[in-house]
């Protein structure tokens, strides 16, 4: 768990100052960390309503500019961190910190097996070793705020009426495949990003600060505003993001990191 | 809890626990002001456990009787899979185990209901019950919010006799129930209800598809429908045809029936009716009060009934929604199959049947052709592959070949491709023991006349007579029409 | 011989898990039954370790301004909660329902159990803060008040499984919740809910005070 101060202290020396260019242009920030190639996209800073509160005006939120990873962090990638830091093998994590399922869908401590889901999106990864690896690469798990508003864009060369409910309930009505889709299979938004629905759910570093079950969440589901699209769609990460601890694992949930500009 | 700070938070959950607290002591007053029925006997010790048996719609597991308190382990799986809602028609349902309805619970009265409820790791959402049996916040759905992967437990006590609805609650709930995410939990009252021939379990609820009533294909779930109450299927437990025909309900003539009826919804109200049968005694909401001699019964959405009949005819009842569009457009049908012996004095049968004529000769009439429009050969070719092989290719098999000495070939078949009705015919009747030779082989057995419409009926030989070899024109509908009405 | 302690591990992780999974969803008095399905008492200090928070590393600082990590906190039978010291309502009877436990404890075990306090605010409740507040409560050297940056915040708030939201203007929506840890750090007990529940937890501190 405990990392070499000594590695922290190099990764934030290697990187390379961001240059606050044009919105859209990818910042590339490529790390000497085994195969571990992962491409941060510059997020503007913006307003975003969030769902919870769509309801009420006042409680728009501002999110700084930040980075965000392209995609979501891959079964090989994850393999690298985990080859890094032994602690993180399957037989070696705490239960304090992943539950047995941890990495269930790998062969082995370092060993994925099966080829077909090496450039799948890793999950059955705990929020602790989600937050472990982002760490590892000087870099943190984005806010549900700052997921919430990235994964808001819309899809590139959409249709002009293309609704991007549509994705996500359209992954909805699909049971799960045997072999996750790799990343980048789905679709990419104007911000640039890959996947950030239709493909996995992904950990956030706050999702534990979703309270919904306070009385107005079973019984008056409706009650969070308006029964629209985007609202349905919203609810059920909510609902998901509720019901998880930050031990669980689950087939379906991935992550990838972001990083602050400075 | 929304946009609080702190304070504000905790004191809106308090409001609710309060407010909750306040219903409850409210309902427990109810019960003892009311005087009809004694205060459940909550407080009884558990003695002795065991397991439920769980059953699957239509069947109803047996009630045990018991003198004393038990604790039931009650497991359950959530599982999201694609199964067939129509003809050629699929959709991802969520299930409790498996199926829609969810199994069947039977518990008595003051026992202690252990629940397992497990997600499966393969599924996608959080899932959780609300059984209408609780007396608890959110029906245990606070209590068994679960992830993939994970199993929660929460137990109860059943102080409350009757039929009730459970479904998942988690948001949004309406969708969670619409993909059919509801079952049945029947609290037995002590003592047991009087004994009968024959149960059933039956669960009408509605589906939202994208695509109207009989697009083929994977049809996913609709939003705007849903919300608008405008579903495309409206059924019996979980598919058309899910209790009639081949899966029709049976008894015999005589038997004393007790269906034990819900309404999953999400949003229609039921008018649940057996078309030809009266009900001795409705339960009705699945409460405690009997009602004799009732035709149609209403279930709400979320609620239940019992009905009880007896069979004094035989043939086949219709048990329908009787907002009667549902039955016929939206598969709202089951069906009862009584076998036995007719009393002609209960029911006659059709005695005579003479022309009526007042005031003279009607003009007879050709009725009029109803609009069969001609469809090309490709679409009646597409169409008609799925429903072969929904209908047809477990027998034929997907090649045509049939089975050697069994199952006459289809494909290069000179008994259907010389046939001057191009095989209508042999759907619309099907073939009962009567010899055929295929190709120089000989062949006896039974082909089942199938619930076909002429439309299908029309695309299932386009495309067996231009499969395998065979090469014909296109069968159009109103071919069919014609040979059906001679 | 590792065989059996791997069991052992396993069937703690399966016992802890499904407790947290009724302390999630739970507003009412606790996560796990009263008596006899808390972790078993003859593990292994080295299994316990597996479910111990001391394994979270970090510098937090206490209210006298000293550098510590969690795993100072070893040895003693811990009363934690998370707070934050300009809270009006919830927390203070927090506090008050921990002064309560603290109170009601047999002369023989007080220096054996140390009272926590985490908060929220990594902004404002400074050390210096968290002095003024420990002593406007008259908090004695039985307290540790601890302030940390806000990663190491969230990352506690996980293990202990207390919820918690920044409502953006200073003040946060949180799950009230007093957890109680044995010697080792492992999380035995969540009492969840605003109402003091005194005598359980006396009765749980006594029994890992002597185990």
């Amino acid at each position: 768990m405990k990392l070499p101060a000594t590695s922290v202290f190099i990764l934030l020396f290697l990187l390379p100052p961001v240059r606050p260019q044009a919105q859209l242009e990818a910042a590339r920030s490529v790390r000497a960390h085994g195969q571990v190639n992962t491409e941060m996209i510059r997020i503007p800073a913006g307003k975003f309503q969030p769902f919870l509160l769509a309801a009420d005006q006042k409680h728009e939120r501002h999110v700084a500019a930040f980075l965000l990873g392209q995609h979501a962090v891959t079964n090989a990638e994850f393999l690298q961190f985990v080859k890094a830091n032994p602690q993180w093998r399957r037989s070696s994590v705490p239960r304090l910190f992943a539950d047995n399922n941890y990495l269930s869908q790998w062969a082995g401590d370092e060993n994925i097996g099966n080829a077909a889901i090496r450039r799948s999106p890793v999950t059955n990864i705990s929020w602790f070793a989600a937050n472990a690896y982002c760490k590892w690469l000087g870099k943190r798990l984005p806010s549900l705020d700052e997921w919430e508003y990235a994964a808001a864009a819309r899809p590139e060369n959409a249709d002009p009426g293309a609704d991007l409910s549509r994705i996500i309930l359209g992954w909805y009505d699909h049971p799960t495949p045997a072999i996750l889709p790799a990343v980048e299979s789905t679709y990419r938004n104007t911000l640039g990003l890959w996947d950030m629905h239709g493909l996995v759910w992904e950990w956030v570093d706050d999702f534990n600060s979703v309270m919904l079950q306070g009385g107005n969440f079973y019984c008056a589901a409706g009650s969070a505003g308006t029964a629209n699209k985007a609202d349905y769609a919203a609810y059920m990460r909510y609902a998901f993001r509720e019901s998880l601890q930050a031990t669980y694992t689950v087939g379906s949930l991935g992550f990838r990191c972001a990083q602050d500009i400075k | 809890m929304k946009k609080s700070s702190s304070p504000k938070g905790i004191l809106q959950t308090t409001a609710v626990l309060l407010l909750a607290g306040f219903a409850m002591s409210l309902i427990t007053a109810c019960n003892q002001a009311g005087g009809t029925k004694p205060a459940p006997n909550d407080t009884a010790t558990v003695i002795g456990e065991y397991t439920a048996d769980l059953t699957h719609a239509p069947f109803v597991p047996v009630a045990r009787n018991y003198p004393k308190t038990e604790k039931v382990i009650v497991n359950i799986e959530v599982v999201e899979k694609v199964m067939k809602l129509s003809d050629g028609v699929t959709y991802t349902f969520w299930t409790f185990g498996g199926t829609v309805p969810g199994p069947f619970i039977r518990v008595q009265e003051g026992d202690e209901v252990e629940l397992h409820l497990s997600n499966n790791p393969n599924n996608k959402m959080p899932h959780n019950i609300d059984l209408h049996a609780v007396n608890g916040p959110g029906g245990g759905a606070e209590a068994t919010l679960t992830v993939p992967g994970h199993t929660s437990t929460f137990s109860f006590r059943v102080l409350n006799p009757g039929l009730y609805v459970y479904h998942c609650a988690t948001a949004p709930v309406g969708m969670h129930i619409a993909n059919g995410m509801y079952g049945l939990i029947q609290v037995e009252p002590r003592g047991g209800l009087p004994k009968v021939d024959k149960e059933f379990y039956l669960m009408q609820g509605e589906f939202y598809t994208k695509g109207k009533n009989g697009a083929p294909g994977l049809q996913p779930f609709d939003m705007d429908k849903a919300i608008k109450e405008q579903p495309e299927y409206v059924v019996f437990n979980g598919a058309v045809g899910a209790a009639s025909g081949n899966n029709a309900l049976r008894a015999n003539v005589g038997d004393h029936i007790r269906l034990y009826v819900g309404n999953g919804g999400p949003n229609l109200a039921s008018s649940f009716h057996v078309i030809g049968q009266i009900f001795d005694t409705v339960f009705q909401e699945g409460g405690s009060e009997a009602n004799h001699n009732v035709a149609t019964t209403l279930i709400p959405a979320g609620g239940a009934a019992i009905v009880e009949f007896t069979c004094k005819e035989p043939g086949t009842y219709s048990i329908v929604d009787h907002s009667i569009f549902r039955a016929f457009n939206q598969g709202a049908l089951a069906q009862l199959v009584v076998a036995g012996n007719a009393d002609k004095v209960v029911y006659s049968g059709k005695i005579s049947d003479e022309l009526y004529q007042p005031g003279g000769a009607v003009a007879t009439q050709e009725p009029a052709d109803p609009a069969a429009p001609d469809l090309p050969l490709a679409e009646r070719f597409k169409q008609g592959q799925q429903l072969f092989e929904m209908n047809c290719s477990s027998c034929h098999q997907s090649t045509g070949m049939g089975m050697p000495g069994a199952i006459p070939p289809l494909a290069k078949s000179d008994f259907l491709m010389k046939r001057s009705d191009e095989g209508i015919g042999i759907l619309l009747n099907g073939i009962n023991n009567e010899p055929i030779i295929v190709n120089g082989n000989h062949f006896q057995g039974v082909m089942p006349k199938l619930s076909l419409s002429d439309d299908q009926i029309a695309n299932i030989l386009t495309y067996v007579r231009n499969s395998w070899g065979n090469k014909s024109l296109v069968v159009q509908e109103k071919q069919v029409k014609k040979a059906r009405n001679q | 011989m590792k065989k059996i302690l791997t069991i052992g591990a396993i069937t703690i992780g399966m016992i802890a898990s499904s407790c947290h999974g009724k302390q999630l969803v739970t507003n009412h008095i606790s996560c796990c039954p009263p008596t006899g399905t808390t972790a078993p008492i003859t593990i292994a200090t080295t299994l316990q370790a597996q479910s111990s928070i001391y394994q979270l590393t970090g510098k937090w600082t206490d209210e006298h301004n000293q550098s510590l990590e969690l795993r100072d906190l070893k040895g003693k039978v811990r009363v934690i909660a998370m707070i934050f010291t300009h809270c009006t309502y919830a927390c203070p009877r927090l506090v008050q329902d921990m002064k309560a436990i603290a109170d009601s404890l047999p002369a023989a075990e007080k220096n054996k159990v140390g009272f926590v306090l985490v908060s929220f605010d990594a902004q404002r409740d400074d050390p210096a803060q968290l002095a003024r507040f420990a002593s406007q409560q008259g908090l004695d050297d039985h307290w540790t008040l601890l302030h940390g940056d806000p990663r190491q915040i969230r990352e506690l708030s996980m293990v202990l499984n207390v919820k918690y939201q920044d409502a953006g203007d200073n003040t946060y929506t949180h799950s009230n919740a007093i957890l109680i840890l044995d010697k080792q750090g492992s999380v035995i007990r969540s009492l969840e809910g605003l109402e003091a529940q005194t005598s359980v937890a006396d009765n749980e501190i006594n029994r890992l005070v002597n185990r």
